[in-house]
């Protein structure tokens, strides 16, 4: 998949999902299936889960955009459920994650290893402030920064349209590893749906393969 | 390093249900945003549903050592954090119109809705209060859930507690715990339980549940120290037992069981065939070695109604409430936390 | 430290209590003793913080755990009959929290200690403190009373109101007309209560006196004993090897003192409850008897049968100790007195017959004995306790005499417990086995306390506990005999009044009696007479007279069937012959009322009564409070108190507890609110000011005597001693009353509130409140009654005994000479369930009641407890909504079905405010409490009334009612 440069791009238009400036984008429908319970490092969760079906969303369309500076991708999903409070103890919500590698060869399926981090941009529907999260393996995941990654979303007649987005240069430990070398790069979606009790690694994600991703070269760039 | 475990003992038999231990928690550590609801010591009337409403029903722990699953307890069901109007009473201009009431939704469930209300019949019923606190088990079933590893057993006291850094707020641990004892910070996204008042333990001082409770109810101290109460009444009296050993998580909190008084027969004289709280009822709660516990107690209690002596009964008495704290006995009231 | 705090020498002691003399001779009835050397005296020294491992999770955790200092603390006026002390822990200025100051030592080795003390509502009162029940400004009402509509005013204007108002009623009906309730014993030993005392006394206001208001009298000791309070240490219950509780619900309501109960239980005692219902205190009795509720006089004597039927009883205890050998007429049914037997004999000179020298004798400690009646001790006599003796009288005509043991074992044979089995609901083995195992316990103690008082005819049911005591030979045992409750004494205590030492005077009036020293019967006289120079009034007739409640308590249900007169013909004798005298005076009207520390329209019975007749001849009331409560909401003009840890002061020291237990400052006093020592000097120099600003001159005081209020501050200052407008006044007034106090050991007021807990080392003067009636042992537990038993001093009734047989007119003619079962008046209503209860573990009366944090332990708003088989037939299910009422009125609340409630009862805990009900109609509407006319009866040596002691009781247990489903609850 491309994402596609509008240069000077002004944020919030950036961050509305239904801006008409995402239309622009090329979109790629990517089909999710639940992590599979063997992966869980928890015994207890194999357990309370193993007669239940983790994954409630079949598939996301995902788009990208970039201004030099951001990088945006758009995730859209169908959930009957608006899951962005909650209203009780037993409630989650939905959330949705772009993962990214932050070493070279880190390895997605186990969420990045020792050594060889991941990083993810995560957006939760009950939380104002979207995170940075870096990840050496299952269960090892941390929050390294909660002002680097915008993002908003909307719920509509079932369906979700977020946009998370993080700024291309900045650094830390969730720096992505390989962007703006105009080579590809692997990137993974997760989506939880709150309604459903799914949290932590309880989710459809895009698979234990890296999707591809591209950036388009900025103008300057190509002169 | 070796894994030390801090425990406590409970004599039922003499929790008068006054929940200052309840209070005393309540007032040290669960008032920040989030905690409002929180009740990390509760007692409850048993039999009873208990806090929350029917949790030993809702599962987790292990069985066979494979662990079990559970359900998340609502708000509602721990009981939430009533709020009155106090001001429109009292200042609102509305005379007797005005109640002072629960705002909201009217409850159908708190932290000791039942209270007073026990079971059985008419003059034969029953009832004694139960408290409870995070049982910080050899074999935590919160810690075994947890995909975050963000739950930790101390090896030098065995405290568990929950890593606040880790924590994501996924809740398994509150499925897996079968003592239903972790509760969600909305605020914070985080679960919380009993810490087992670490800081005062770190400075020698008794757990607050422990060291303010008037009934004089609760021993603490560390498992493998023999010359303190804790060792005798759980290993050579046997008299401590942990409350549904079956869930296999080993917990450290332990109850000396309740003795009632007697039934009545038919006409109404004293029935000694039977007693009034069922056995069957303290092996649901207790398990099989809750009969010879009882059996113990009673043997000792007649050698001091003949005029003997009783070790046990001795122990029991605790004559010096200072000894009942296994060593944490300093008074937290000198400690000067910034010194002149 | 000094020599004064290291054992204590009579001369030292009375040179240091400076009341050499007559002082001395007062106290010839004490024992003093060694303190034990080695008590700590010094505050605990501060310890260092344990360096620990920093920088994760934890340190949040750990932060949470700090303070910036630590005060002593106490609920000084919380109506609670405990005391303990708190370290009070301020963070930022504010208190933190508190927790119990644990530094209690035990008198013995094998007793334990009383530690930790304390309970949840004072381990929350950090959270009362400054909730949104706080009162923090001055108010005055400005739309109809209760209207909840209130205007903030300066304590300027407040003051100058309250003290023109004060000054207008003077003037105008006198200072009588202005009433005073202070509540019960819902005072301190301090300035915080001082402050009402010098108040009240200043402006010579009538003072309700609320002990018996409340329901605390026990009427019954009264009788018996002539005396009210019994008790010792707590500690001492561990000493028992039979503790009976009957009527009472310990488990809730003495939660500091309760483990003694269980440990003695571990230690070989048995515990048994007698209760009509399965308390919190059954949970851990190895005895419960289930009696019909009321039916306790019934138990008592079927139990009392037993034992005498059965020779189970301490016949030479009986002999000495009680009335059971004296004779009685068989004609008129009197005791046989000296003036019937010789012109010019005395009325008050009583007889047995002494078995050695077959002959009458004088009773030795009667009141009319010849040696004043001060010792019981029987020499060589032997009184009978059996058979007919015919003397001659005054005119030379046979008079047939018995004693009263006689009498009684009639009466015991028609309350054998197959006798009395259908009142009592018990089954006659059962009540054999608990008369046996009571009579067999080496030492037995029956717990009766103020939950004994509050039925119609508690005080047969607190006669015939005391007959079952005094048969065995149990009232005067460690771990045993009846106990109610006692206080230390403390006597710098008179320096709460303005009249500086009055004991001392009396005792110099009394010089002759001095001499020998004072009996009990001595004191009584003092505090009759002091009693009898303030306007004070007892709540009961007081209501009966001003309240309104006239017609309520005339109804013909609710007096018992047997009294031959009405409540009008009783009020009228009594009044008239001035054994109750009315303040005001009957033919005048209260028109002011000041209240503080108690809340009348919450605890009065059928408080609507008193709405609807007193409160509208009220021109000013005013409330002096720390809360908003039901009262305060009917109020005009609030002036809020300081809170506890806002203000020094001096827990009353009721005597579970043998040390003094203060309050320090920890905080200012919170908004404007201000020590009720400065509030009351405010106003009473506010008066003065006022009373010469508009020139007043003399206005009718007490008995109408001449008063000038414009010296109203110069006597509240005690001629200007104190000054109420320095912040460290009230700590002046405190080392005045430890600098006089020798019972405390000379200890400052500095080194009081910086300890929190002070020992008691010795005795004090006997006060109008204590009755321990024990020399005080710091070395052993202390238990009741011990001059009596141990060192054979009358015992301040007629017959200088405990006194079973009571030959009062009224009495006779009530059938009640004797004690006996009687049904309450209620018993023939046609509503068929009555409501029952004790004290509630949840609040100290009203405070705390609306608290969130207690009322989310519990369903959150007022609740019921119904047996299933009451509401099978109702249609009632758990939480649903339901009205009690009877003809008097009524109110809602949600029930709580239990399997503990005997079917019959509506089991309401008390003290919820009015406005937690729909409407404001709280749990005493349908509460007509009658009581008995006869506890209006005097003129008969014990039997009279005095401020604190011998007033009719508040009863409002055995209402009547039905009970009805509203619906579930909304």
């Amino acid at each position: 998949m491309q994402a596609h440069v509008i240069p000077g791009i002004d944020e919030a238009e950036l961050l509305d999902p239904l801006h008409a400036l995402w239309r622009r984008a090329d979109v790629s429908r990517i089909a999710l299936s639940g992590t599979p319970l063997g992966l869980q490092p928890s015994p207890y969760v194999q357990a309370a889960w193993r007669d239940r079906r983790v994954g409630a969303t079949g598939h996301v369309r995902v788009a990208a955009l970039h201004d030099g500076v951001r990088l945006a991708f758009r995730l859209e999903w169908e959930d009957a459920s608006r899951d962005a409070v909650l209203t009780d103890d037993d409630r989650f919500a939905d959330a949705a994650a772009v993962m990214l590698p932050a070493a070279a060869e880190a390895p997605i399926y186990t969420m990045g290893a020792p050594g060889l981090p991941v990083t993810a941009w995560y957006w939760r529907a009950d939380e104002q402030q979207a995170r940075e999260i870096v990840a050496e393996g299952v269960g090892s995941s941390r929050t390294v920064a909660r002002d680097t990654v915008r993002a908003a979303g909307v719920w509509q007649a079932g369906r979700w349209s977020v946009v998370i987005a993080r700024s291309l240069t900045a650094g830390g430990p969730g720096a992505v590893q390989g962007l703006g070398t105009g080579a590809a790069i692997g990137f993974g979606v997760a989506i939880w749906e709150g309604g459903s009790g799914e949290r932590a690694g309880l989710k459809s994600w895009s698979g234990p393969a890296w999707q591809s991703l591209t950036l388009e070269p900025t103008p300057t760039a190509r002169s | 390093m070796t894994q030390r475990q801090l425990a406590m003992v409970l004599d039922l038999n003499k929790c008068i249900g006054c929940q200052t231990c309840t209070i005393a928690c309540k007032r040290l550590w669960t008032r920040d945003a989030g905690m409002e609801h929180m009740w990390f010591n509760t007692v409850n009337t048993q039999p009873g549903r208990g806090t929350p409403r029917d949790w030993e029903k809702m599962g987790g722990g292990f069985r066979a050592g494979m662990p079990q699953p559970g359900r998340l307890p609502r708000r509602g069901e721990f009981g939430d954090a009533w709020r009155y109007n106090h001001d429109d009473v009292f200042f609102g201009g509305q005379g007797a119109d005005a109640q002072l009431r629960i705002q909201g939704e009217a409850p159908d469930w708190g932290p000791n809705w039942d209270e007073d209300q026990g079971g059985g019949e008419y003059p034969n019923g029953y009832h004694f209060y139960l408290p409870r606190l995070c049982n910080h088990c050899t074999h935590p079933a919160c810690l075994a859930a947890c995909p975050r590893k963000a739950i930790v057993k101390r090896p030098k006291d065995g405290i568990v507690l929950v890593d606040e850094d880790r924590c994501r707020g996924f809740r398994f641990c509150m499925e897996a715990c079968p003592y239903k004892k972790i509760y969600f910070n909305q605020a914070r996204k985080l679960s919380q339980k009993c810490i087992f008042c670490f800081p005062r333990i770190e400075q020698g001082v008794a757990p607050a549940c422990a060291r303010q409770c008037p009934g004089r109810v609760r021993f603490v101290g560390y498992r493998d120290d023999r010359n303190a109460p804790i060792w005798k009444l759980v290993e050579q009296w046997k008299v401590a037992l942990p409350l549904h050993p079956e869930h296999g998580t080993e917990p450290n909190v332990f109850y000396v069981p309740p003795l009632a008084p007697y039934r009545f027969d038919a006409q109404g004289d004293v029935d000694e065939s039977r007693p009034r709280i069922p056995d069957e009822y303290l092996e649901s709660l207790f398990g099989p070695a809750v009969r010879d516990a009882l059996a113990t107690l009673k043997t000792e209690r007649a050698r001091v109604q003949g005029r003997g002596r009783s070790e046990l009964m001795d122990l029991l008495i605790g004559y010096r409430w200072k000894d009942m704290f296994g060593g944490f006995d300093r008074d937290p009231a000198t400690i000067e936390w910034r010194p002149a | 430290m000094s020599d004064s705090t290291h054992g204590l020498s009579r001369r030292r002691f009375l040179a240091g209590a400076g009341i050499v003399g007559a002082g001395a001779l007062g106290l010839t009835l004490y024992r003093l003793r060694e303190r034990a050397p080695g008590t700590a005296w010094e505050p605990a020294q501060a310890t260092p913080v344990q360096p620990v491992q920093y920088g994760d999770f934890t340190d949040l955790w750990r932060e949470r755990w700090t303070w910036d200092r630590v005060a002593k603390g106490t609920h000084t006026r919380a109506n609670c009959i405990a005391a303990c002390s708190w370290n009070v822990y301020v963070k930022d200025g504010i208190v933190w929290r508190e927790e119990q100051n644990a530094v209690y030592e035990p008198p013995r080795p094998d007793v334990p200690d009383g530690n930790p003390r304390g309970c949840q509502k004072g381990a929350c009162y950090s959270d009362l403190q400054a909730s949104a029940s706080r009162l923090l400004y001055p108010l005055v009402r400005v739309g109809e009373r209760g209207s909840g509509q209130w205007q903030r005013i300066s304590w300027d204007e407040a003051l100058t109101r309250v003290a023109d108002a004060v000054i207008d009623t003077a003037v105008e009906h006198g200072t009588e007309s202005v009433v005073f309730d202070h509540g019960t014993t819902n005072s301190g030993y301090g300035p915080e209560s001082s402050g009402e005392v010098r108040f009240t006394e200043a402006v010579q206001t009538t003072v309700i006196d609320s002990w018996a208001g409340v329901g605390d009298m026990p009427m019954g000791a009264v009788q018996s004993w002539g005396m009210y309070n019994c008790e010792g240490t707590s500690d001492d219950w561990f000493r028992s090897d039979y503790i009976v509780v009957w009527i009472g619900n310990p488990a809730s309501t003495r939660i500091p003192e309760v483990h003694f109960m269980h440990e003695a239980r571990y230690r070989g005692a048995k515990l048994v409850v007698i209760s009509p219902d399965y308390n919190a205190t059954c949970v851990h009795a190895d005895l419960w008897l289930n009696l019909r509720p009321e039916s306790d006089a019934a138990l008592g004597m079927a139990a009392a049968q037993v034992i005498v039927e059965e020779n189970l009883h301490d016949a030479d205890y009986v002999r000495e100790q009680t009335d059971l050998p004296f004779l009685v007429r068989e004609d008129d049914g009197r005791y046989l007195r000296e003036a019937d037997l010789r012109p010019g004999g005395r009325d008050d000179a009583l007889y047995v017959w002494d078995e050695v020298e077959q002959r009458l004798a004088v009773a030795p400690g009667c009141q009319g004995d010849g040696e004043g009646g001060r010792s019981l001790a029987l020499g060589a006599l032997r009184p009978a306790l059996a058979g007919r003796y015919t003397v001659q009288d005054r005119n030379g005509r046979p008079l047939v005499v018995r004693p009263v043991f006689e009498r009684l074992r009639e009466r015991l044979a028609a309350h054998a417990p197959e006798k009395v089995a259908a009142a009592t609901g018990l089954a006659p083995a059962l009540v054999r086995r608990f008369a046996r195992e009571l009579a067999a316990a080496p030492a037995a103690m029956i717990f009766a306390s103020w939950g004994a008082c509050k039925h119609h005819h508690s005080d047969l049911f607190q006669r015939t506990m005391i007959l079952l005591m005094a048969l065995t030979g149990n009232q005067g045992k460690p771990g045993g005999g009846v106990r109610v409750a006692a206080w230390w004494g403390l006597d710098g205590l008179s320096r709460l009044t303005t009249h500086g030492q009055p004991g001392v005077r009396d005792l110099l009036r009394v010089l002759p009696k001095a001499l020998r020293g004072l009996t009990p019967r001595d004191y009584e006289q003092l505090y009759t007479e002091h009693s009898q120079k303030t306007p004070v009034v007892p709540l009961m007739p007081f209501l009966y007279v001003h309240g309104g409640y006239r017609e309520l308590w005339s109804r013909p249900d609710l007096i018992d069937p047997a009294l031959p007169r009405t409540m009008a013909d009783y009020m009228r004798e009594s009044i008239d012959r001035g054994w109750i005298e009315m303040h005001p005076p009957e033919d005048r009207s209260p028109r002011m009322l000041i209240f503080t520390g108690s809340n009348p329209l919450r605890r009065w019975p059928a408080p609507q009564h008193a709405l609807r007749h007193l409160w509208p001849k009220l021109g000013l009331i005013v409330s002096v409070n720390f809360r908003m409560s039901e009262s305060t909401r009917h109020a005009d003009i609030v002036l809020p108190a300081a809170g506890y840890y806002e203000k020094y002061g001096i827990k009353y020291a009721q005597s579970y507890l043998p040390y003094l237990v203060l309050s320090d400052q920890a905080v200012k006093p919170l908004g404007e609110s201000k020590s009720e020592w400065e509030i009351f000097g405010l106003l009473a120099e506010r008066i003065a000011q006022r009373a010469r600003e508009r020139r007043i001159g003399e206005v009718r005081g007490y008995r109408d005597r001449p008063l000038d209020l414009a010296r109203a501050y110069e006597v509240y200052t005690s001629d200007g001693r104190y000054d109420p407008h320095d912040a460290g006044d009230p700590l002046k007034l405190i080392d005045d009353i430890l600098r006089d106090s020798p019972s405390v050991g000379g200890v400052t007021a500095g080194q009081a509130l910086a300890m929190g807990a002070v020992p008691i080392v010795g005795p004090a003067r006997p006060g109008p409140e204590y009755q321990t009636s024990s020399d005080y042992d710091p070395q052993d537990t202390c238990w009741p009654h011990r001059w009596f038993v141990d060192d054979k001093v009358a015992w301040p009734t007629l017959s200088g005994r405990q006194q079973f047989y009571i030959d009062h007119p009224w009495y006779l003619e009530a059938d009640e000479a004797l004690p006996r079962h009687k049904d309450p008046p209620g018993a023939g209503s046609r509503y068929p369930l009555r409501i029952n209860g004790g004290h509630t573990r949840w609040s100290i009366h009203a405070i705390w009641r609306d608290h969130e944090l207690m009322l989310r332990l519990q369903r959150g708003e007022p609740v019921c407890f119904l047996n299933p088989a009451d509401c099978r037939p109702r249609g009632i299910d758990d939480n649903d909504r339901v009205r009690i009422f009877n003809d008097t009125g009524g109110f809602q609340a949600l029930v709580k079905v239990a399997v503990g409630v005997q079917p019959g009862e509506v089991i309401v805990y008390h003290a919820w405010e009015p406005f937690q009900f729909p409407g404001g109609k709280g749990c005493q509407e349908p509460v007509e409490a009658p009581w008995k006319p006869l506890h209006l009866a005097g003129g008969y040596a014990h039997l009279h009334y005095r401020m604190y002691y011998g007033a009719p009781s508040h009863s409002p247990r055995g209402t009547p009612v039905e009970v009805q489903r509203i619906g579930a609850h909304a």
